[in-house]
């Protein structure tokens, strides 16, 4: 049947910002579907309040709304654009929320629900209407009950027994849940999980803890046909989310009979749920003794699993999706892979393992063991043609400098203790478990991970003790390391750990000496049985001696460009965007387009985004063996964050061509001698500094600088164990701390300038002019990392003067570095005078966000400078809205009078025990944008998008740290006028008394009952101003914390947080601040 | 454990590789086998008699061997070909391992050798014969011996796997919940099954859709089998799936020729499905490098439904056929035919394997309608 016609207007939902559970899986999967839709010939319009996204480009769809995702809101852009149908199954659980939430209100009447209809989409999230469906259907289910308040949980619990398993209903990525083994713990979770049901349900469960678990990802069309596009074996078995887990396809310990019946459940549960078309993702669990299925639950949508799914096999599920949702059935579709119908189940010749990525090191105080509540902020995902070259090469993908099963220096004791807790690093503990003479056995009693697969870790530890100087002479068993995933550097390691003496690169030049190299393989969907049309390869080395494959030949120009790996936090899809910019600027260059990323959520490894796809680790090994076998003309590096910029110089000492910006800028920029020098040539202003190898050194710069000082590792990201001290014991404290984290590296010591107002300039130059991009003005004081301050584009409080001294100063540092591409430089402003604090030679964070808020794309402008266009003819080209002009002798934007808020989202509520207190530690895993056409309403948005919207009445609770108490009473006095009551900890309460102004003193919970925290939980307290610095941790100031993050309170914890909410309410009186424009509209002005 | 292993291909190519299974040399076709799962119930499938089984998934011996998984009494392919082979085995089922099964039937089993460049290889050089051996390492020795062999189209290998006796099929199909086979229902209907090289899941499809089938040896005679027809002895008969080249089975199709003319009402999967093509009078032809695999969508021309099925064969019935019968389904990636449903309105067949094993499901309801058509 062909597309519908009946439909012409479709409204797309997005996601939303990046948080734990929901991240850019959703910008790859909806990017996919706009394209889809827009090819059919469909008027497509989206609403996503994250700006960092492909789809939100306002080339991509016909009418984009950077709005926050909010049924009001919704409703206002179906009215003004006439929309026939919605398509919420792209985004997500917000995307599904938001549209049940209006289809329950009655607001979606006459439109149509594409992709999944309400009721199928209820019995697949409600806990409740999933365990009727499953039991009607015969399946088998857990024991269960569900419970609405803390009596039906006790009681739940009294009749299941320990341990338990607690999950919330209509939350994402297991929000709510988790795995009580007492009666305290599950007080604790209950309640949690309560709290966090929209519907305020949760389902208690027994426990499967050790069962084994699988994904299936299902497709059904209209007519009925249901494929499975991928089967998904979890490492860990039950009691550890799905995202959360080491996860490998296809699965490997099922018979035939296992799987046909897994198979065979997940289309009735499709069937009876009522998806009438599309993806989704089924959940079993399976008793390793008795063989004992169980359905635990259903996704009635796209999700993470289904863009694994999609890069594991090639078979591009939210396109298919797509297709199906306006009329086409599976057999109607072709698979352009194979140039045959879609209506098939593709097969693999490989093994996928995925591997998710922690960042548990930023949050101390969080739970770090493993449940069925999502912690992971990214993953990473390698193709190996058996299980053991494709874990080891997860493991090298994870960009968390592992070279394999790293040895782990710890006792037996502690070995085990963390082989039996679901952790981050339980995988390698099993390989030092091994190590260590652990059975087997012992290693499965602690685990309960499938013992195949640890037999195959087993086998891998087992070489270890051979691999010698000897090895690199022995064709035979190097190249069967090599095939087993072995990496050169964890084959020089033990080499020399063995006795010898071994650099990676001896490996290396061993190997090519024994012609041991990679090959690439295609992923094709076919296991090899019909030619493949799209070039999308992996590396492997084979087993049999075949000859060295022929570098691949082209008559094109060939560009690669490096991703950014893994999402972490500081490195995450906003610079996935750049790279996907840059190989579409290339395309529009007729260049032929390399990419190279290990990540399977983003856009960047979609096969359709460039003309040759490597799914690989960006590692060095890794990325030479490419080089050699493409030869390209030139390496984009600037644009996946650090990680390729770190391979800058390796590169280029083996002769690889680096587009733009040189190894020696990028490595001048990065050296802090080397740019100290320059900034003093130039002329410049540079917050003093030093730089210690010890404590004492730390002590003596200190002193002299003067206190505060803000000290950190060189060469990082995301400000990693950056801390502001502000006396000598914070120091001692913290050396203690930092000297085991940089490895004996230096700590460099900086002034740090109190109160300052921090700056963000993005520029591209071509090495003779210099555009300025933007310059944004953070709204937190400095000393908050920039990536989770929020930043208003054009600056809020920026004399002119001011702000033309900044764009000189980047126009000097651009052209005296000798930038060819973008640049990325953070200022601070203290005392008038402009410091410079950092400058990135390589795209940084906010080239999204800017892009967006001026219309003029800067990452591609940058990729055509880089590859030898001029800089006015690069924005000629991409000048679609008018925005560029010249002065004082520098190109940049016109901005067309509307004001647009960066804002930063934080994964605390999913961090159980994190403390959201900001620092210059980056914390955030995402960002929104607020826009309109004057700040106060921007920055109401920006707040509502985040999650936090700020309330116009009611009362506030304030507590200022010291340094903050002097301005208590304008804050307190901007609130009382809005109407607010005040309620304040004593010494706050005390200054805010003595200005005149009404406020009622509230006890801290240590200090006695009724407290703030009573007042929180009654509901009495509707916003909190809690201003703190990233030293307390006193425990009062702490648990309140805790509490406005369970009660879902809207918070504020700098003073320029809170003078910006307070002018946001000046404009919130009425709801016409919610008013959505589409972005199109702000550019055409 | 891993032996050293060579093999030898009729175009030339020699690799070196390793062995597990039994110490031997072995001459046989090699195809290509795309299943995810299920290696036991492949090797254990007549069909593959003479062949070497390539499998492209490349982890194989997983989840063992045990005796409910038996596709028939023994392994009757030449050898098997896998990227990797892991002797520890992990299932619930599993009784023994993989290789002491093969070491059992003299199977030979060929690991750590690169399947996809043998698959590329036969994807575009088509079927062809090898020699695998543990013993000679030889090339030329190899090649020698590979030419002195008779080929697979010359060996009647119907002959090895059918049944000696008769015997009456006892259960109906395996219960994955409970983990047993189901007792065969009551009867509906009673059918001869001419066992080529029968799959047990179909006799286990046949019963369980309500049939009482007693399997009878390929050295059938049409007549016996027309006189218990007219004794209303039997209603029908099956045909069943084997190995090897259709066209060679002369006196088989003189039989079925003769059961076609009696107007007795039949059912044909696979080589049953080829053979009364050949019988109707159309020959069939042998593909380049066959079907062999779970994944393939064969289009139900009637519902217009697409089922994912099992394939296992290299040789295909004409499109002239279509003179005679109408065509019910249609393989969608090179739109060969899958099945016809003759004019003469009392015989059916089907080319890819409704009862899977290994494979998907969906395909089923054929056997009932087999049961249908004897009920008419």
């Amino acid at each position: 049947m062909p597309k519908r016609d009946d439909i012409k207007t479709i409204l797309l939902i997005g996601s939303g910002p990046i948080v734990i559970g929901q991240a850019c899986e959703f910008d790859y999967s909806g990017t996919q579907a706009v394209k889809t839709l827009k090819e059919l010939g469909y008027r497509v319009v989206l609403i996503n309040s994250n700006p960092a996204t492909i789809m939100t480009d306002p080339e991509f769809a016909d009418r984009t709304y950077i709005e926050p995702i909010k049924p009001e809101i919704i409703a206002e852009i179906i009215k003004k654009e006439n929309v026939d149908a919605i398509l919420p199954t792209m985004g997500g659980q917000t995307a599904l929320n938001a549209a049940m939430q209006m289809y329950e209100k009655g607001m979606l009447e006459g439109i149509e629900f594409l992709g999944a209809n309400p009721s199928a989409i209820k019995k697949g999230e409600d806990r409740q209407a999933f365990k009727e469906a499953m039991i009607k259907i015969g399946m088998d289910l857990p024991i269960s009950r569900y419970a609405y308040n803390m009596d039906e949980a006790m009681a739940a619990a009294e009749a299941i027994g320990f341990p338990i398993i607690i999950r919330a209903s209509y939350t994402l990525a297991g929000g709510g849940s988790g795995v009580a083994y007492n009666i305290d713990e599950f007080k604790v979770l209950a309640q949690r999980g309560l709290d966090e049901s929209p519907i305020t349900e949760i389902l208690i469960e027994e426990s499967l803890l050790g069962w084994k678990e699988y994904e299936m990802e299902v497709i059904r069309d209209k007519a009925d046909n249901c494929i499975i596009v991928c089967s998904i074996e979890n490492f860990d078995p039950m009691g550890v989310h799905t995202g959360d887990s080491i996860t490998i396809a296809p699965a490997l310990t099922l018979t035939d009979k296992e799987y046909q019946r897994m198979r065979d459940a997940s289309f009735a549960i499709l069937r009876e749920i009522g998806v009438d078309t599309g993806g989704s993702n089924v959940q079993f669990s399976v008793n390793p003794k008795t063989g004992r299925m169980i359905v635990i639950e259903m996704n009635p949508r796209v999700s993470r699993s289904s863009a694994l799914a999609s890069k594991a096999t090639g078979y591009p599920i939210a396109k298919v999706a797509t297709l199906l949702a306006v009329g086409f059935t599976l057999d109607e579709i072709t698979n352009d892979i194979t140039g045959t119908p879609a209506s098939f189940e593709p097969v693999i010749d490989y093994i996928v393992t995925k591997v998710p990525r922690f960042t548990f090191e930023k949050f101390p105080e969080a739970e770090s063991t493993l449940t069925t509540s999502m912690k992971s902020v990214g993953e990473a995902m390698a193709i190996g043609r058996t299980f053991k070259e494709s874990v080891q090469k997860a493991l090298c993908s994870l960009e968390t400098g592992l070279s394999g099963f790293d040895p782990i220096d710890a006792d037996l004791e502690f070995v085990k203790h963390e082989i039996r807790r679901p952790n981050a690093e339980r995988i390698l503990y099993v390989g030092q478990g091994f190590r260590m003479g652990l059975s087997k056995e012992e290693i499965f009693d602690l685990s309960k991970i499938d013992p195949w697969f640890l037999t195959q870790i087993e086998e891998i530890i087992a070489q270890e003790a051979n691999v010698t100087t000897a090895t690199l002479s022995n064709e035979d068993q190097l190249r069967r390391l090599k095939t087993e995933g072995f990496s050169d550097k964890m084959i020089a390691r033990l080499i020399t750990q063995n006795g010898g003496n071994c650099k990676e690169l001896d490996v290396y030049e061993a190997r090519k000496n024994l012609a041991i190299a990679f090959e690439y393989n295609e992923v094709d969907t076919c296991a090899a049985e019909f030619g493949s049309l799209t070039p999308y390869l992996y590396s492997t080395t084979n087993i049999t001696r075949l000859g060295l494959q022929a570098p691949r030949q082209s008559d094109k120009k060939k560009v690669m460009i490096l991703g950014g790996g893994p999402n972490r936090i500081g490195q995450g899809i906003e610079f996935d965007y750049c790279c996907v910019h840059a190989s579409f600027a290339l395309k529009e260059m007729g260049i032929e387009t390399i990419m190279v990323n290990c990540n399977p959520e983003t856009v960047s490894t979609d096969y359709d985004t460039s003309d040759v796809l490597y799914f690989e680790p960006i590692d060095f090994e890794h990325v030479r063996s490419i080089v050699e076998a493409e030869q390209p003309d030139g390496i984009i590096v600037h644009f996946g964050g650090q990680t390729p910029l770190k391979l800058a110089n390796g590169l280029h000492a083996i002769g690889a061509k680096i587009a733009g910006t040189s190894a020696e800028v990028i490595d001048l920029a990065e050296n802090r001698e080397k740019f100290s020098a320059f900034v003093v040539a130039q002329g410049l202003k540079q917050p003093e500094n030093g730089i210690a190898m010890t404590k004492e050194q730390a002590f003596a710069v200190a002193e002299e600088l003067g206190y505060p000082v803000l000290v950190r590792p060189s060469y990082v990201l995301g400000g990693r164990a950056m801390r502001i001290v502000y006396n000598e014991d914070e120091l001692r404290t913290y050396m203690d701390v930092a000297v085991s984290v940089s490895n004996d590296s230096p700590v460099l010591v900086d002034k740090f300038l109190d109160q300052a107002v921090e700056l963000d300039v993005d520029a591209i130059s071509d090495g003779t002019e210099v555009y300025i991009g933007s310059v944004m003005q953070h709204i937190e004081e400095a000393g908050i990392h920039s990536g989770d301050s929020a930043c208003s584009l054009p600056p809020v409080s920026l004399s002119r003067e001011l702000q033309a001294q900044v764009e000189q100063q980047t126009k000097k540092i651009a052209l005296g570095l000798g930038v060819i591409g973008l640049l990325n430089i953070q200022y601070a402003i203290y005392q008038n005078e402009v410091y410079l604090i950092e400058v990135n030679p390589r795209a940084s964070r906010t080239v999204p966000f800017v892009s967006k808020a001026t219309g003029m794309p800067l990452a591609k402008v940058a990729t055509r400078v880089m590859l030898g266009d001029s800089l006015r003819s690069a924005l000629k080209y991409y000048d679609n809205y008018n925005i560029v002009m010249e002065a004082d002798g520098l190109l940049k934007p016109r901005l067309k009078g509307h004001v647009a808020i960066k804002e930063a989202v934080f994964p605390f509520n999913k961090l159980y025990g994190a403390d959201l207190v900001l620092s210059p530690e980056m914390k955030s895993t995402g960002e929104v944008m607020g826009v309109s056409q004057n700040f106060g309403v921007s920055f109401a948005k920006s707040q509502l998008a985040a999650g936090n919207k700020i309330p116009t009445s009611g009362t506030c609770f304030l507590s200022f740290i010291e340094m903050d108490k002097v301005h208590a009473p304008e804050i307190a006095r901007g609130l009382h006028n809005q109407g607010f009551s005040l309620v304040a900890t004593r010494g706050t309460q005390k200054i805010i008394e003595a200005a005149g102004i009404p406020c009622v003193e509230v006890l801290k919970i240590s200090e006695g009952r009724p407290n703030i925290e009573d007042m929180m939980k009654n509901g009495d307290i509707s916003l909190a101003i809690n201003t703190s610095d990233n030293n307390t941790s006193k425990k009062d100031a702490e648990q309140i914390r805790q509490i406005v993050l369970r009660m879902g309170i809207p918070y504020f914890t700098t003073l320029s947080a809170a003078r910006a909410a307070i002018e946001a309410m000046g404009h919130m009186q009425d709801d016409s601040w919610m008013e959505p424009q589409a972005l199109q509209d702000y550019l055409i002005s | 454990m891993l032996r050293d292993a060579w093999i030898y291909l009729e175009n030339g190519t020699y690799l070196c590789a390793k062995s597990f299974g039994a110490d031997t040399t072995a001459v046989g076709e090699i195809v290509f086998n795309t299943s995810m799962s299920g290696y036991q119930e492949i090797i254990t499938d007549p069909s593959y008699a003479g062949q070497f089984v390539t499998f492209t998934m490349p982890e194989i011996g997983n989840v063992g061997v045990n005796a409910e998984d038996m596709e028939s009494t023994k392994a009757h392919c030449k050898g098997i070909i896998v990227r990797q082979y892991q002797k520890e085995h992990s299932n619930f089922r599993a009784e023994e391992a993989l290789h002491t099964f093969l070491e059992q039937y003299g199977i030979i089993g060929i690991c750590d050798i690169d399947t996809r460049y043998i698959t590329k290889m036969l994807r575009t050089e088509g079927a062809m014969m090898m020699i695998a051996s543990t013993k000679v390492s030889d090339k030329d020795e190899l090649k020698k011996m590979l030419e002195n062999s008779p080929r697979i189209e010359e060996i009647n290998y119907i002959e090895e796997v059918s049944t000696k006796s008769a015997y009456t099929h006892r259960n109906g199909i395996y219960d994955p919940f409970n983990f047993r086979y189901n007792d065969a229902p009551a009867p509906k209907a009673r059918i001869a099954a001419i066992d080529f090289g029968v799959k047990r899941n179909i006799l286990n499809e046949l019963t369980e859709a309500g049939l009482e089938v007693e399997v009878l040896p390929n050295t059938f005679s049409a007549d016996e089998l027309i006189e218990r027809y007219d004794a209303k002895e039997i209603d029908g008969v099956f045909l069943s799936n084997g190995p090897g080249d259709p066209l060679v089975l002369k006196r088989e199709q003189e039989e079925i020729k003769k059961l076609i003319a009696r107007k007795i009402p039949l059912f044909g999967i696979c080589l049953g499905h080829q053979l009364l093509s050949i019988a109707h009078g159309y020959d069939t032809h042998k593909l380049k490098f066959g079907h062999h695999g779970g994944n393939h969508p064969v289009k139900n021309v009637k519902t217009g439904m697409v089922e994912i099925t099992a394939q296992n064969h290299n040789y295909n019935v004409p499109e002239s056929v279509r003179e005679i019968a109408e065509v019910t389904h249609v393989n969608l990636f090179d739109n060969t035919i899958e099945g016809l449903r003759y004019n003469s309105g009392h015989v059916f067949s089907v080319q890819h394997h409704p009862e899977s094993s290994p494979g998907p499901k969906e395909s089923r309801y054929i056997f009932s309608e087999f049961l249908q058509l004897l009920q008419r």
